[in-house]
């Protein structure tokens, strides 16, 4: 008599994984993407470092970004929009207008920069009513903690 | 035993698991799980110095004890470094200027103690930073933009 395998078939109530498998890299290869895009309509910019800050997140803030560039003036942002020199004042007033009290503004700005090219948008923000801003700066390895 | 040798077609191999199909909440598990994973990459790394942006000829409010203004200009020496002036002291570097607000911190309350800082336009933004940065860690929350 010819006996037949038991481990032919698969065992009763073994989890499949294999489309497990194929959903989580369809979404690690999704958010992959989309962090980049991200990351790229943000401005690529290397953020000063700093050992102590304040981690809360603002998410109704508006992101002013200064990218430095090569052999030119450096390229702002205003929430991943780029804004002509000269242009950052009305778009911001437009912004603090739309909720006026409670809007904050941050700055990301290259390190590199000198802050001939920071200033524009410091001047920028105090024109327009701002009382204070945030730097937004890179948690540094072994920071001390969070900034009273 | 006889059952156990009969051909078997997809359907009847599905119908023979038993308990719960797993694979619709680890999907979703998954999904939530690599959502805060992305979250946390994204937002993790990034913190925030606050800067006020103080105006010609603001006062503290009534009531307020006279606090304890330093007066922080950063310019840039001849070789490209950045030069400190603190008050009356000038050509300090930006380790000193640590030093000198960790004393002024000590002396008067870091709560006490307003900071304004100066840059000159060719110093490095990163430096401009450091200050705030500096403030931050001696618990000195007064800090302005000029």
């Amino acid at each position: 008599m010819r006996i037949r395998p038991m481990h032919l078939h698969q065992p009763a109530g073994k989890i499949n994984v294999t489309p497990l498998i194929d959903v989580v890299m369809v979404l690690i290869i999704f958010y992959l993407i989309v962090g980049k895009m991200a990351a790229e309509r943000q401005g690529r910019v290397e953020l000063p470092s700093s050992g102590v800050g304040v981690s809360s997140q603002d998410h109704d803030a508006v992101i002013v970004t200064v990218v430095a560039r090569e052999g030119a003036g450096p390229r702002v942002l205003v929430d991943g929009h780029e804004v002509p020199e000269g242009g950052l004042e009305p778009v911001l007033k437009a912004r603090v207008s739309a909720a006026p009290g409670s809007s904050s503004v941050q700055v990301r700005a290259d390190r590199r920069l000198p802050y001939s090219d920071v200033a524009p948008v410091i001047k920028a923000c105090r024109d327009v009513g701002l009382t204070s801003l945030r730097l937004v700066t890179e948690r540094a390895p072994g920071a001390h903690g969070e900034a009273p | 035993m006889s059952h156990m040798w009969r051909k078997r077609n997809a359907q009847a191999l599905y119908e023979s698991h038993y308990g719960p199909n797993m694979t619709p909440m680890v999907d979703v598990v998954m999904v939530i799980l690599i959502f805060f994973m992305a979250s946390t990459a994204f937002l993790g790394p990034e913190w925030f110095l606050k800067t006020h942006l103080p105006t010609a000829g603001a006062k503290p409010p009534a009531g307020e004890p006279e606090p304890t203004r330093l007066h922080v200009s950063l310019s840039v020496g001849p070789e490209k470094q950045t030069i400190v002036a603190i008050g009356v002291l000038s050509g300090l570097t930006m380790e000193q200027l640590d030093a000198k607000m960790a004393e002024e911190a000590r002396r008067a309350k870091p709560e006490n103690v307003v900071v304004l800082v100066d840059p000159a336009p060719g110093v490095p933004y990163d430096d401009v930073v450091k200050v705030h940065e500096m403030c931050a860690r001696l618990g000195i929350v007064k800090v302005g933009l000029q």
